[in-house]
């Protein structure tokens, strides 16, 4: 029964990306403007005119370009950059790295101190961690993620210096493995320290919710009746809410990709979101195609996985449905 | 927030909203004082100045040197051998003179100086990359500007440091202004957004709500696939391609919105549908058309009312985040573009924190009134329907 749950949204999930596919596809065919100005030029000689609308298969009917286009996305072919004449995968590849890197180490990083919290606010209520948990969901929750991050660039990076002014590396590029990630890391660690910042409170608060909850459940009364020792029955509730908060990570995910274009601008990192924002000024149409298609494909995926995993680890959610 | 805070920030914000244009002290797209001015309240540099004479003037530089100078008028020259305007300075017992414009020739000259020009400073031996008012004028120092061998008509122009209540932008624009005229942009998009939105929402949530079967099933697909695709991107590249007018960015942010809308509407309006009374209704011979618009939607006036007040934040931010990315109207003063210009044109390079917190601070205000402002009509919601079922 579980596997034919699995299939059921492994197939809707698949039937969303290609709408979304077709979506891409007729997105930047329905644009004002000829698909190609921005790279012929009037006085171009009609060969050359017809040899660049032959390579990017411009030339085609629709029916045609559409099965090229499918094919380019399956395959991960996504053409020549108009911009830069070099293909698409090619400048994608690593910006996508960096804001997989920047997204999973905010998920990671809130996640993780919003559960430490949440659990110590739970076990302590009315305590100091529990109040501070408290207010600081209710402050950072007004705040919009660009403006606290707009302010942290400023004082610590203009105003103290503690943190690079921009980029995702330095120039010169350092010497050395291990220099290589250290620099990584301290171009990234204002960007996953803002956005953490930002998220750790409702984490913390939604972690508390959920231990005191699961605390007045009648298992923990038993366990507690029989003699089980505190730290035992935290182990079990922990494990009781490890399901929903795995479920919670990976639903946010979308969030932050989507919220990365944002970040990634501030921060002028080499990201997947500063690529769409480029190519999109630019009218570069392949690498705006293919860079929204990657983020729609994380987005996708990231809520079909949140489906699966809440079934498979919590038969209750699955018997419910 | 309590209620009383809630209903003054509210009330202000829709007060500035109104009439931002009208009390502004100065016009926000007009060039008032020196590039990046700190507010007045922040520091004790040099405020402007103005000076209008004739042949000489004698003035002071108490708070330190002033960010432009600017020297404007006629001279007649009088004297055979040309003339000349000087610049004395008398700081702690030490003099020097400073000779910022000479001829040797008879006519009239019109006057143009600027401490800014390559000339300017060539004239007082300074290399290019130098700045001539920091050279000229220190602090505390007493000045005498005169004209010899001429006659002549002057307005000098010494801009100051600080500026206004929240300083000037990039280019000398105030900020104040800007922030109370572009009040009613972040206003007027948040809410439109937040009311096409919801009208579209509910027109989709009454239809799938009451009509069930595989209308119901489509539309909840539909809503499905537009809730997976990432909302700023998609945003972005509409923007992008399909114009940055205000009415597109309106048009864009709804269809992106409607979906939380559309499922609560239609949940409630499926479980309306099995109640006794629309029964009596369609026994009575009712058409669908009839009990739709003339009893069902009437029920949801408040869930309406209250997703609308929802709605307003996301479409503020939202409105925010695409000025900050570039993709609104140039042409059109908004908090987001603001915060984009501060960004793309060296803000951060001065350390203006007074181009930056005053949008960013109003942004969250804004959003933490309407969200507060939902939470209340949330809680009196819930009392409505249950005290109904």
């Amino acid at each position: 029964m579980t596997k034919e749950y699995i299939a059921k949204k492994i197939l809707s999930a698949l039937f969303v990306l290609l709408c979304v596919i077709v979506l891409n596809f007729f997105l930047f065919r329905l644009m004002p403007g000829d698909a190609v100005s921005t790279i012929i030029d009037p006085n171009f000689s009609q060969e050359a005119k017809e040899h660049l609308r032959h390579l990017y298969a411009l030339d085609k009917t629709l029916p045609e370009q559409f099965l090229v286009y499918i094919k380019s996305m399956v395959t991960f072919d996504f053409g020549m950059s108009f911009l830069s004449q070099k293909p698409v995968w090619e400048e994608i590849h690593s910006r996508l790295l960096n804001t997989l890197f920047l997204s999973c180490s905010v998920m990671i990083c809130s996640a993780i101190t919003g559960i430490i919290l949440g659990i110590k606010a739970a076990y302590s209520r009315g305590g100091k961690t529990e109040k501070f948990v408290l207010r600081s969901a209710a402050l950072t929750s007004a705040f919009p993620s660009f403006f606290v991050e707009l302010l942290f660039l400023m004082f610590f990076a203009y105003g103290l210096g503690f943190f690079p002014l921009r980029g995702t590396t330095s120039i010169p590029e350092p010497v050395g493995a291990f220099n290589i990630c250290i620099d990584y890391i301290w171009h990234m660690a204002l960007p996953v320290i803002s956005l953490s910042l930002l998220s750790f409170g409702s984490w913390a608060l939604y972690v508390r919710n959920l231990t005191i909850k699961t605390t007045q459940e009648d298992f923990v009364f038993a366990a507690r009746a029989r003699g089980l020792s505190e730290k035992a029955i935290s182990h079990h509730i922990f494990r009781t809410i490890l399901p929903t908060i795995i479920t919670i990570i990976l639903m946010s995910l979308p969030g932050l990709v989507s919220g990365a274009v944002i970040t990634e601008t501030i921060f002028s990192l080499r990201g997947l979101g500063t690529f769409l924002l480029e190519s999109v000024t630019a009218q570069d149409y392949p690498s705006a195609q293919a860079s929204f298609f990657l983020l729609a494909l994380i987005t996708i995926t990231s809520n079909m996985l949140a489906d699966i995993f809440i079934c498979v680890a919590d038969p209750r959610i699955k018997a419910e449905n | 927030m309590k209620k009383n805070l809630l209903i003054f920030s509210f009330s202000l914000f829709l007060f500035v909203g109104i009439f931002g244009s009208w009390i502004a002290p100065y016009s926000p797209r007009m060039t008032v004082a020196a590039p990046f001015a700190s507010p007045i309240w922040s520091s004790f540099l040099s405020k402007n100045e103005t000076y209008n004479f004739d042949n000489a003037l004698t003035f002071e530089t108490a708070d330190g040197a002033p960010a432009i100078f600017s020297l404007f008028g006629t001279l007649e020259v009088e004297q055979k051998d040309g003339a000349k305007i000087v610049l004395t300075r008398e700081l702690e017992g030490k003099t020097d003179k400073f000779i910022l414009f000479e001829t040797k020739d008879n006519n009239v000259h019109g006057i143009d100086l600027d401490a800014r020009d390559i000339s300017f400073k060539q004239q007082l031996s300074l290399a290019p990359t130098d700045t001539a008012t920091e050279f000229l004028f220190q602090k505390g120092a007493k000045y005498k500007i005169e004209v010899l061998g001429g006659k002549a008509h002057l307005e000098m122009q010494l801009l100051g440091k600080r500026f206004g209540f929240l300083g000037t932008d990039h280019k000398g624009r105030d900020i104040f202004s800007i922030m109370l005229t572009g009040a009613k942009t972040s206003l007027f998009i948040g809410i439109s957004a937040a009311l096409v939105s919801c009208i579209l929402g509910v027109i989709i949530g009454c239809i799938a709500g009451f009509f069930g079967g595989i209308l119901d099933t489509l539309l909840m697909r539909l809503c499905d696939i537009l809730m997976s695709i990432p909302t700023l991107p998609i945003l972005l590249i509409l923007a992008a391609f399909w114009g940055k007018g205000i009415l597109q960015i309106v048009f864009i942010m709804s269809i992106f919105a409607w979906m939380g809308t559309a499922r609560t509407i239609r949940a409630y309006v499926k479980s309306l549908r099995e109640s006794a009374w629309v029964q009596s209704l369609q026994a009575m011979g009712a058409s669908n058309k009839y009990i739709i618009s003339r009893h069902i939607i009437r029920e949801t006036y408040p869930i309406i009312l209250a997703n609308i007040v929802i709605g307003v934040p996301s479409a503020i931010m939202g409105e925010a985040g695409l000025s900050f990315l570039g993709m609104s109207d140039p042409r059109i003063i908004s908090w987001g573009r603001v915060l984009h210009d501060a960004h793309s044109f060296g803000a951060f390079t001065h350390l203006a924190w007074w181009i930056l917190l005053p949008p960013g601070l109003a942004i969250c205000l804004l959003s933490l009134t309407f969200i507060t402002a939902g939470r209340f009509m949330e809680e009196k919601l819930d009392h409505r329907l249950q005290d109904k079922f």
